[in-house]
Formats: structure tokens, C-alpha cells, sequence
């Protein structure tokens, strides 16, 4: 059982039991087998589809602890665009994103490895837009705000800056 | 196969979620409980300041078709204020206040 739409479906459920019950034809299962997430809420694919120029390479899909494999998450290399917001740019458009569903409910949540910012979205390319924003606006406070700064927030901006820097 | 309604429930390992929070219980919250500022220029940004220093901010999705935050915003919002997501919710139903997050951030060494 590996990636796929079976896996998914079967996780959401939560119990082989239950499942070799509705495969034989059962209608009658104990209830509290059911699981009570929300079925099937943004996992209805495998792997979200990308449009072809934003995917690179696909590194890690890491599995989550519920005993089936549920493609939901994965850490992928994002060709982002655009890599400039007004003064500010990208040191490198390649970014290493963690894109995820966890809660299966439908909204796509994008973070990456250096900052607290993220974003969120119906798909994973929406959310990958709302992180971009999230991102440029966060280094663009950061930055003009620095002298005020206390020292976790401090240590973030020069994290970021390995990664955005501003430019005239 | 017939599974008996008396019959011994099989493991059932399904992770625990959070109940989505109301995004404006949330950001009534940001406002008045931890009196964070809305940023002009987004408004879905807000800054923390203590003692002349900004000590944390967090961003609040605002997508248009969900009003509620799931266990993952939530969590990412956690993270952008240095707490857990138990913390977080802690906040939201009141069962937190404003000196038990700057204790945390104390014992944290953060402040």
C-alpha cells in the first residue's frame, strides 16, 4: 500500500478492520472505528499536480504517524517567481518549501527552513503565492524595524538574510 | 467478513487534531489579550512590543473560502509567537493570560 488514492482513503478511515467491512459488503461496523477526521478533505490526489515550470525536484515525502502512508506533506525544491518584491530579491529562486495538509482540511500550508513566515491556500500553488507574500513582507518589516527588534525576531532577520537581501 | 458489534475494536491510530479556531476569536484575541498592533500597511500582520522591543509578530491567513484556522495555521502561528499550539489555545480560551505568555517567554530566555 504504498502512495496513492487507496492509501488515502484508507488512512482517512483509520482501521483495516473497518475497511475489510465495507469491502465485504458490511453496512454495520462499530462506530467507534470510525475515524472522525474529515474524509478525504484535500488528499483527493496523491501529490497535489504542479504546473510543470514551479516543480524542480521533488527531495522528500516524509510519512506521517498514522500507521498508513499519507502523501499529504512532502519538502519539495520550489522554482519560485517572481523572486523580487519592489526592493527586495531572493538571493536564490530555488527555495526548499514544506508543503502540507496535515489536518486534511482542505487548506495547503507552506513553510520553509529559515523564517516563521508562512502561507496557506486551497492549493499548494496558492499557498506557495500567499507564502511569497508572507515572506517579502515579513523581511521587508524585519528589516526597516531592526533597531527595534527583540532578540528571537533578531536572530530570524539574520537567518533571512541568507536567503533575501534589499536592494536600491 | 462480518465484524461482530461486541467484538474488540481494533487499534485505530489516527492523529490528534485541534479544533479549528474561529479566525476573528483569533485575531480578537491577538488584539486584546497579548495587545499586539495591526500593521497599516497588511493587516493580517500583527506585532508584539514589550518594553520598546518587538518581540514577536504573526501573520493570520486570511483565504477567502475558510474562516476557521486548522491545526496547521494554528501551529504556524504558534511557532511565529514561540509557543506550542496547546499555548496557543490555551490563549484563545482564556485558560492563558498575557503574563503567563511573557513567564513562558521568560523561562524560555527569549525576554
Amino acid at each position: 500500500m504504498s502512495n496513492g488514492r487507496f492509501a488515502t482513503e484508507t488512512a482517512t478511515f483509520g482501521s483495516m478492520a473497518l475497511i475489510e467491512a465495507i469491502a465485504a459488503g458490511q453496512r454495520e461496523v462499530p462506530w467507534r472505528a470510525v475515524s472522525v477526521r474529515t474524509p478525504m478533505a484535500g488528499t483527493a490526489v496523491p501529490f497535489p499536480p504542479f504546473p510543470a515550470n514551479r516543480v524542480v525536484k521533488r527531495r522528500v515525502a516524509p510519512p506521517i504517524e498514522t500507521g498508513y502512508e499519507i502523501p499529504t506533506t512532502f519538502l519539495d525544491a520550489w522554482w519560485v517567481h517572481p523572486s523580487r518584491r519592489r526592493d527586495i530579491r531572493l538571493t536564490t529562486p530555488l527555495l526548499h518549501l514544506e508543503v502540507s495538509d496535515r489536518d486534511q482540511d482542505g487548506v495547503f500550508v507552506v513553510s520553509d527552513t529559515f523564517s516563521t513566515a508562512y502561507g496557506a491556500g486551497e492549493t499548494p500553488t496558492s499557498a506557495v503565492a500567499d507564502y511569497l507574500e508572507s515572506v517579502f513582507h515579513h523581511f521587508d518589516w524585519l528589516d526597516r524595524n531592526e533597531s527595534t527588534l527583540g532578540r528571537d525576531l533578531r536572530c530570524e532577520l539574520l537567518a533571512m538574510r541568507r536567503y533575501l537581501s534589499r536592494e536600491p | 467478513m462480518r465484524v461482530a458489534s461486541n467484538a474488540p475494536l481494533p487499534q485505530s491510530r489516527t492523529v490528534d487534531v485541534a479544533p479549528a479556531l474561529p479566525r476573528e476569536t483569533v485575531e480578537h484575541m491577538l488584539t486584546t489579550k497579548l495587545g499586539m498592533s495591526c500593521d497599516p500597511r497588511d493587516h493580517r500582520w500583527y506585532y508584539l512590543t514589550f518594553e520598546g522591543r518587538t518581540i514577536a509578530s504573526t501573520f493570520v491567513s486570511a483565504g477567502g473560502k475558510y474562516r476557521t484556522l486548522g491545526d496547521d495555521l494554528v501551529s504556524k502561528m504558534a511557532r511565529q509567537l514561540y509557543i506550542n499550539s496547546g499555548f496557543f489555545l490555551g490563549l484563545v480560551k482564556c485558560t492563558k493570560s498575557l503574563e503567563d505568555y511573557f513567564d513562558a517567554r521568560r523561562n524560555n530566555g527569549s525576554l
